[in-house]
């Protein structure tokens, strides 16, 4: 991509030096606001961002709008829970298996999901996603029924090291790692020959099958790998609130990643965190603006929606357009 | 003997759509490296015959084999593999991506297992090599890193076929490749076309006479999902059955 | 060759459900000839207004292709402000109408409003549809509260007719439902077979953007249907409301029952609706008798089995 033709402006903010201003911005957040905001905004923000990019990553790339991110991040929540609590597991093993049955789930549902498209593609993953609220209700063995698990541990401390992952701070630095890592695999999964066919079948299914890909199989593959981000997700989530419940897989909590990845921008990653960010501010301070906050975020999504679809980022990208010559007919 | 197995043998075949019958019965042998040409007007079945070639349905009757393979019921995907390539009427190119990228994928289609073991370790040096490579036989590669959406229609048609020609294909299926194109445009593509390796048997689908007659040793005449008349380009143009179709057709093409 | 295996296994499949549960049901009537005869009964009235409900919801999916997850919405508003309505006049065929025209006259606003600025566009449309949908219920939750309400049946139909001769008293207005949904439906029929309005819908579901090019006034057609629709929705709620509830949940529980309606039936016609709604409200009557804890269970397996089969609908053709 060449410089020339753009605004000093526009030079200097290519992505890379955007990305590592963000980083060092976010790594030194917690000398600047206050621990309310450092833990309760921005570290929320990324790791719920987590979770809404899995989201981005199948609209953006897989052309899959799908509704079953939050109910994958709970099903690996639930899988820690109930390992760490009642069956006594450790945290690293508990984590792997989580995240493991977390993806499982994501390639069952997206077998099951993979030959829909569009409009009947949403139903069934909305469908899947209200069968399994049902079903954490009926397993009450396994998910404490109605009153979900509590009382689930974070991790503590890194072996020896003095790095304690529970504490507020660290918690922070660990959500900022993880987030910036997903980040980073999820854009380099794109920009690979896999993601180069992603995006085929997004544009042009058919024209895969003729071509000689197997559309379901890289429709599920593409599931899977946004699966395991849910999944990771769905842990910090747990970690972050202590416990997990049918409540947290409800539709409000499916519409609230919608939400994210409408504002900031269905058809890339960056939005997704951006998404988070505007989201979590809204849940924090609506209060103070309206008693209403399900309205509020109703309206701010119909607004997205019709006046933004492209979202934040599509409204940054738009802008770093300009001057460049013209590639679009 | 490999020279006597036929690219294509198509055997009564039929297709019927509930109550329309598309295909009333078509007997087609197309020997390995013949250029044929498919010509008639509109509604004939030309583009059905395609799909009934490429796998998109199945033949309500009859049989269809590839290089000797019964494919009668073989899905899309395995055809691809079977060597066969194809362009469409209306162009079916992924919008959102690079011509580069289209054409990359085309390549990697016919190439599955390198596909999957490459697929996210990413970098494969030689499909990426050959997409600039076919952007460059089509006379795209000052365009390869343009979205699809951004290009010409004539550079579309020009994409189009040089997806086809991606998966080293045995059999190429064109499908009005020179719809819509300048004369400059026409001209290129039947060079191209007529340059292109002997061994490679090509079907076309035309209505722009010249290019049919230009690129093919062998035309056959569609009228009412049957072929009414087949030969060279000479004597087609001799003959007085297809004068009949097309005169009546004339101004629809 | 594999097509044709995949056909028969698709066939063979069905077969045997039907099988199971033809042989279930046998198996369940003799048992309890009286539970099974309720349960049959109350599922038949339940049939019907998932009927009537789900019959808008498919009106707008198949022609305009918008998912409308407002749906449940339009059927609590409607409840709701029949039962305003109904305790203002004490008048329950015209806080019935009240429901329709209240329903119908939000959603028509919203169409006009929100949904035309990204029409063609399926998901921005489902999306904006979301989002009508959970200011819908909020906004009925901040003025009506979370309690259940009920709206008030007139007398005449409140009490419980004699059924058979097993002296089987029977709810008097579920059978009114009943006779409510056979009505809708036959003028639905009415409607799409024999008026101008009804051939362009037709017309429309099968090809949307031929409608345009054969001189059809789209926009109107649109906003009719649209209107239509809501009016349904609310019309339902209102009769719901009566025999059912009124509360916050009711919503996206009608929307998720018209989902599973309309999956199963085939998603783009009335026809389809109905049996649809027969399917559905038969199964949950059912599941509620003899197996409560899965009934929700086995009503979302089967929209998502039925999805698996054939991802559009039973009698929803292949697109």
């Amino acid at each position: 991509m060449s410089l020339k033709g753009k605004s000093f402006l526009q030079r200097t903010f290519q992505p890379w030096t955007i990305g590592c201003l963000v980083v060092a911005l976010l790594c030194s957040a917690p000398a600047i606001v206050s621990p309310f905001v450092m833990t309760e905004i921005i570290g929320q923000a990324l790791w719920f961002g987590i979770i809404v990019s899995s989201f981005a990553f199948l609209s953006a790339y897989c052309g899959m709008m799908s509704l079953l991110q939050t109910t994958i991040a709970g099903i690996s929540g639930y899988t820690f829970g109930c390992l760490a609590t009642a069956m006594g597991w450790g945290i690293l093993p508990a984590v792997c298996i989580a995240v493991l049955i977390g993806t499982i789930s994501g390639i069952v549902f997206g077998t099951v999901a993979r030959r829909s498209y569009g409009s009947y593609f949403f139903m069934i993953t909305l469908a899947l996603a209200i069968l399994v609220y049902y079903f954490t209700f009926q397993v009450q063995g396994l998910t404490g029924g109605h009153a979900g698990l509590n009382g689930i541990p974070r991790p503590g401390r890194l072996g020896s090291t003095p790095l304690d992952l529970g504490s507020s701070f660290g918690f922070y630095y660990f959500s900022l790692l993880v987030a910036v890592i997903s980040y980073i695999a999820l854009t380099y999964i794109g920009r690979s020959p896999l993601g180069t066919a992603l995006r085929g079948v997004r544009d042009n299914a058919e024209r895969m099958e003729s071509l000689g890909f197997n559309v379901s199989v890289l429709r599920v593959a593409g599931f899977a790998i946004a699966a395991i981000f849910a999944s990771i997700g769905g842990l910090f989530s747990v970690w972050y609130n202590g416990a997990v419940s049918p409540e947290s897989i409800n539709f409000a909590e499916i519409i609230d990643v919608v939400v994210a990845a409408v504002i900031g921008g269905m058809y890339n990653l960056e939005g997704a965190w951006v998404g988070a960010l505007v989201v979590t501010v809204l849940a924090n301070y609506a209060s103070e603006v309206t008693g209403r906050f399900n309205t509020l975020i109703g309206i701010v999504l119909i607004a997205a929606v019709i006046l933004f679809p492209d979202g934040v980022a599509g409204v940054v990208a738009r802008w770093r357009q300009r001057g460049r010559p013209e590639e679009h007919g | 003997m490999q020279e006597l197995i036929p690219a294509v043998r198509l055997l009564g075949v039929e297709r019927r759509f509930g109550g329309v019958v598309a295909i009333a019965g078509v007997d087609l042998v197309v020997q390995q490296g013949e250029r044929h040409a498919i010509i008639g007007p509109n509604g004939a079945g030309k583009t059905t015959l395609f799909n009934l070639l490429s796998g998109k349905f199945p033949v309500t009757k009859g049989r269809i084999e590839l290089f000797g393979r019964d494919v009668t019921g073989a899905a899309l995907r395995l055809r691809a593999r079977e060597g066969v390539g194809r362009t469409y009427q209306e162009s079916r190119l992924f919008e959102g991506l690079t011509v580069v990228e289209n054409l990359f994928l085309a390549t990697l289609g016919a190439a599955q297992r390198r596909f999957y073991m490459r697929s996210i370790t990413g970098g494969d040096v030689e499909s990426t090599a050959r997409a600039h490579e076919l952007a460059e036989m089509v006379g795209l590669e000052g365009r390869s890193g343009t979205k699809v959406g951004a290009l010409s229609h004539g550079e579309r048609r020009q994409l189009e076929v040089g997806m086809a020609l991606a998966c080293h294909p045995r059999l190429v299926l064109l499908d009005e490749p020179a719809a819509g194109l300048s004369q400059a445009e026409r001209q290129s593509l039947t060079r191209l076309l007529k340059g292109l390796d002997s061994a490679i048997t090509m079907m076309v689908i035309e209505h722009d006479m010249d290019v049919a007659m230009q690129v093919a040793d062998r035309i056959n005449v569609m009228h009412e999902g049957r072929i009414v008349a087949q030969g060279s380009p000479k004597e087609i143009e001799a003959d007085a059955v297809v004068h009949e179709i097309y005169l009546g057709h004339r101004g629809q093409t | 060759m594999m097509r044709l295996r995949q056909a028969a296994n698709k066939r063979t499949l069905v077969a045997v459900v039907l099988l199971v549960v033809v042989g279930g049901a046998i198996l369940l009537m003799t048992q309890d000839p009286t539970t099974f005869l309720l349960a049959g009964i109350h599922g038949l009235t339940f049939a019907a207004l998932l009927f009537v409900v789900a019959s808008g919801f498919t009106l707008v999916f198949g022609l305009m292709g918008i998912t409308n997850l407002a749906h449940g919405g339009f059927y609590l508003l409607g409840g709701y402000v029949g039962y305003s309505i109904a305790a203002m006049t004490g008048n329950w065929p015209i806080a019935l109408a009240a429901g329709a025209v209240g329903a119908g006259v939000v959603g028509l606003l919203a169409q006009q409003l929100l949904l035309r600025p990204v029409q063609g566009d399926e998901m921005r449309e489902a999306l904006v549809t979301v989002g009508l949908s959970i200011v819908i219920a909020d906004q009925l939750l901040a003025f009506y509260g979370g309690y259940p309400d009920n709206v008030p049946l007139p007398s005449i139909v409140s009490g419980a007719l004699e059924l058979g001769s097993r002296s089987m008293r029977y709810p008097t207005f579920r059978l009114a439902v009943l006779g409510i949904g056979i009505i809708v439906g036959f003028v639905l029929l009415v409607i799409l077979r024999r008026t101008r309005l009804g051939m362009a819908i037709r017309a429309g579901v099968d090809d949307r953007e031929m409608l345009g090019a054969i001189g059809v006034n789209v926009r109107m057609v649109f906003a009719v249907v649209f209107l239509l629709g809501s009016s349904l929705a609310g019309f339902s709620g209102v009769i719901g409301g009566s025999f059912l509830s009124l509360a916050p949940g009711e919503d996206s529980r009608m929307l998720l029952y018209s989902l599973v309606v309309v999956v199963v039936g085939g998603m783009r016609s009335v026809t389809g609706a109905a049996l649809g709604a027969l399917l559905v409200g038969l199964t949950a009557e059912y599941a509620a008798v003899y197996a409560p804890t899965y009934a929700a269970l086995i009503t979302f397996g089967m929209m998502v089995v039925v999805l698996i089969i054939r991802p559009s609908g039973l009698l929803g053709s292949e697109r």
